[in-house]
């Protein structure tokens, strides 16, 4: 049981380590709003959609531009392309400029005229979001949410359970966050989500887990059954509700990868994890917290006794 | 409890929830008044993400030369974002913009194109002891000040009225506090005029008169004039704030522009599909496997959806945004798998020999403890996620801790009588529940 263990700690190990390293080294895959950029916006007057964006096409065709993002906003004049960009050019201003001058010249705006000239606007570099204040609120809120988890298992079970499940929730949700950096995921200012849907998915599934396994324990047809087979037996039982949990929410978080697919994803690979620490690596936290199941022969012995009384 | 009563029950049950469904999702005039009643689901406030918003941009200039034209701007990012985050924009974004200029994103709900002018409005505060623009040194100016906000205070013995508490600083590195201003200001004037006058930009916003004493306790409350509800009195809040900086904000012009949701404009309808098929996928799987159970379970998904839309709109903080949806998702999952947990445990009784009301009984009370454990585990996760979170895991935070509030309530206590209920219309004939006994088993 116990060489079992180390051997299915290998995989989140790694997984881990390797995220650690990447989270040092090249960091998050951030996305625009994150990482900061550039911003021009075009009044598109009278011209169409798809013809404006044929214009702006052309003009950044060969600039030195990495990244580029278009939406379609509005203002007083009508119809307005915000074009989000990023650049590894060092004279940004210039750069903007000149994309520009060819803007009005595409889209044949004056810019000597008081209402034209505010057709396109080059807001220089919009500063990203701070991310910083997301993870802190977020791992703050975890960390205090998990004292709350600690303190309800430990009286409605055990210490060890309530210990074992916080264990297993930090360990899925770093190993959510490790996947991301490994699967390269772009992540947007809803990443929280995914790190609190994670921590939440986990919590429900692993508590659920141990009052089973706990509740099958406490069976008489397990009394004088190992933890190995108490675990298996459990595993057995629970497969019905595991699927049925794991379909459920993967179902309820997929639809909405349309809308946002790095955060779903990253979600399902939470949930993935989840899976996982919860058959792979709880049952041996319980085993290890109740190897010698001194309690149930306890009980046994006693329920043994007393039926010899009633007898007598 | 009899067949018949139980069939009373039942249609009581469902005229309620289809009242429920029209009052959440239909908008009508209400007749003889001139009130229009908006639907539980259409007051839900909505997120940047999925709604779309406004953004405008401040031109920033700085008064003081001397000082770095960055750091104030960072400073003013930071302090604007905090005040309006106080005052209830939870989801506005204020970011720096190029080398002068900072851009605020907002979505449309609580006034926000208001919010946009009162910004790039905002002025410089002076209260007097006299009727004139010209400065004095026992003026208290924005620097004085260390925080205004819109409270409610109770004027009368029926009555409340909206207005301005300002906050004056306690210590001063430079001279007299604003405390000490204030107590030195209001005690020349109760022994001549007992009125004090507040200037907005040298232009005279207010007075106040009937000041017989000196007021040693540091705040002012200011009413009345301007300033009448809780929006006004956050705008003078926020204008008075904003004025406090070392920096001068002024809308650029035509900056205000609409922005589209930022997850696409259709969000909003696939969300909601993508939520009734989750929810029509539950109630299948749930027909299929047990029968007129499942039928109950979707009488109590009804009820839960008509609850948890009510206090969606009910709660002030709720938000709705992507995060909103995915945990209106997980809590829709929760409240499929407390059923099936119910359901199952249910099954599994019988399939010990019980008979179906001794089954139904049994299984319930097997049922409480994890169900509870699933809910109030989550709830505890998420309830914290509402306070700490930034605006989109707020948002998760705070609809999955109704979810499995209501989910909760639902499974327990709904689900169950409507199981109570139906045990005098079918109490023998198991397959209509899709249950069976184990093998070898005789009914005990």
């Amino acid at each position: 049981m116990k060489s079992n263990f180390w051997l299915k700690i290998i995989t989140p190990a790694l997984i881990l380590i390797l995220g650690i390293v990447l989270f040092f080294t090249v960091g998050f895959n951030k996305s625009l709003e994150l990482s900061g950029y550039h911003l021009i916006e075009v009044n598109i007057n009278d011209n169409t959609l798809s013809d404006s964006l044929e214009k702006i096409d052309g003009v950044l065709e060969g600039k030195e531009i990495d990244i580029k993002e278009y939406s379609l906003e509005k203002d007083d004049y009508g119809n307005v392309i915000a074009i989000k960009f990023t650049t590894t050019v060092t004279n940004t201003q210039e750069l903007e400029e000149n994309i520009k001058d060819e803007l009005y010249e595409a889209f044949g705006y004056d810019e000597s005229s008081l209402i034209e000239q505010t057709y396109i606007k080059v807001s220089g570099f919009i500063e990203p979001q701070n991310i910083g204040m997301t993870f802190a609120g977020t791992g703050l809120a975890i960390i205090i949410g998990l004292v709350g988890i600690f303190v309800y298992i430990a009286l409605r079970h055990s210490v060890a359970n309530a210990f074992s499940v916080v264990l297993s929730v930090i360990l899925d949700t770093l190993l959510m966050i490790s996947l991301t950096l490994i699967c390269r995921l772009p992540i947007t200012s809803h990443y929280g989500i995914a790190i609190v849907g994670t921590a939440i998915f986990s919590i429900v599934l692993n508590t659920l887990f141990y009052s089973k396994l706990v509740d099958n324990s406490k069976e008489e047809t397990m009394l004088k059954a190992s933890n190995e087979e108490v675990i298996k037996s459990t595993q057995q039982s629970f497969a019905h509700t595991l699927i049925l949990i794991s379909l459920t929410c993967l179902i309820a978080i997929g639809a909405f990868a349309f809308y946002n697919l790095s955060t779903s994803v990253s979600l399902a690979l939470g949930f993935i994890a989840c899976l996982y620490t919860s058959q792979m690596l709880v049952p041996h936290l319980w085993a290890m917290a109740y190897r010698r199941r001194i309690r149930a022969k306890k009980d046994k012995d006693n329920k043994a006794e007393k039926v010899e009384e009633i007898k007598e | 409890m009899t067949k018949k009563s139980s069939i009373i029950k039942y249609i009581f049950v469902c005229i309620a929830v289809a009242l429920g469904i029209f009052l959440s999702v239909c908008s009508f005039a209400i007749p003889f008044t001139t009130v229009n009643f908006n639907g539980f689901a259409n007051s839900i406030p909505l997120g940047l993400d999925v709604a779309g918003g406004y953004s405008a941009v401040y031109d920033i200039v700085l008064e003081d030369d001397s000082k770095s034209l960055d750091e104030e701007i960072d400073s003013s990012v930071q302090f604007i974002s905090d005040v309006l985050a106080r005052q209830g924009y939870t989801d506005a974004i204020v970011t720096k913009q190029g080398d002068n200029q900072i851009r605020l994103t907002v979505s449309k709900n609580n006034n926000s194109e208001l919010l946009i002018s009162t910004l790039g409005s905002a002025g410089d505060i002076r209260i007097k002891s006299s009727e004139t623009t010209d400065e004095s040194d026992s003026d208290i100016i924005g620097e004085d000040i260390s925080n205004v906000y819109a409270t409610r205070l109770q004027t009368s013995e029926t009555e409340f009225s909206w207005g301005v508490m300002i906050e004056f600083t306690q210590t001063s590195s430079t001279g007299k506090s604003g405390a000490e201003k204030y107590e030195e200001l209001t005690s020349t004037v109760s022994s001549s005029g007992n009125t004090i006058y507040i200037y907005m930009d040298d232009e005279l916003y207010q007075s106040i008169g009937g000041i017989s004493e000196a007021q040693t306790n540091g705040v002012l409350f200011l009413s009345g004039g301007g300033i009448t509800t809780q929006e006004t009195a956050n705008q003078f809040a926020l204008r008075v704030l904003v004025g406090t900086l070392e920096t001068k904000l002024s809308q650029a012009p035509n900056s205000v522009i609409e922005i589209p949701a930022t997850l696409g404009g259709n969000f909003m309808i696939f969300g909601c599909v993508a939520l009734a098929i989750l929810a029509i996928i539950f109630v299948v799987l749930m027909v299929i496997k047990f029968k007129d159970f499942g039928w109950l379970s979707l009488l109590s998904l009804l009820i839960y959806v008509i609850l948890v839309v009510f206090f969606m709109q009910a709660i002030p903080l709720v938000l709705l945004t992507l995060g909103g949806f995915i945990a209106l998702a997980l809590g829709l999952a929760l409240l499929f798998i407390s059923h099936a947990i119910m359901f199952n445990n249910i099954s599994k009784e019988y399939s010990y020999g019980k008979k179906i009301h001794l089954s139904v009984k049994a299984g319930y009370k097997k049922s409480i403890l994890p169900i509870v454990d699933i809910n109030v585990v989550a709830i505890i996760a998420s309830f914290v996620m509402w306070f700490l979170g930034d605006v989109f895991t707020m948002s998760f935070g705070i609809i999955l801790t109704i979810s499995c509030a209501i989910g909760m309530f639902t499974s327990l206590l709904v689900t169950r009588a409507f199981m109570k209920w139906y045990l005098p219309i079918n109490s023998s004939n198991a397959k209509k529940l899709g249950f069976k006994r184990g093998e070898n088993v005789n009914e005990i």
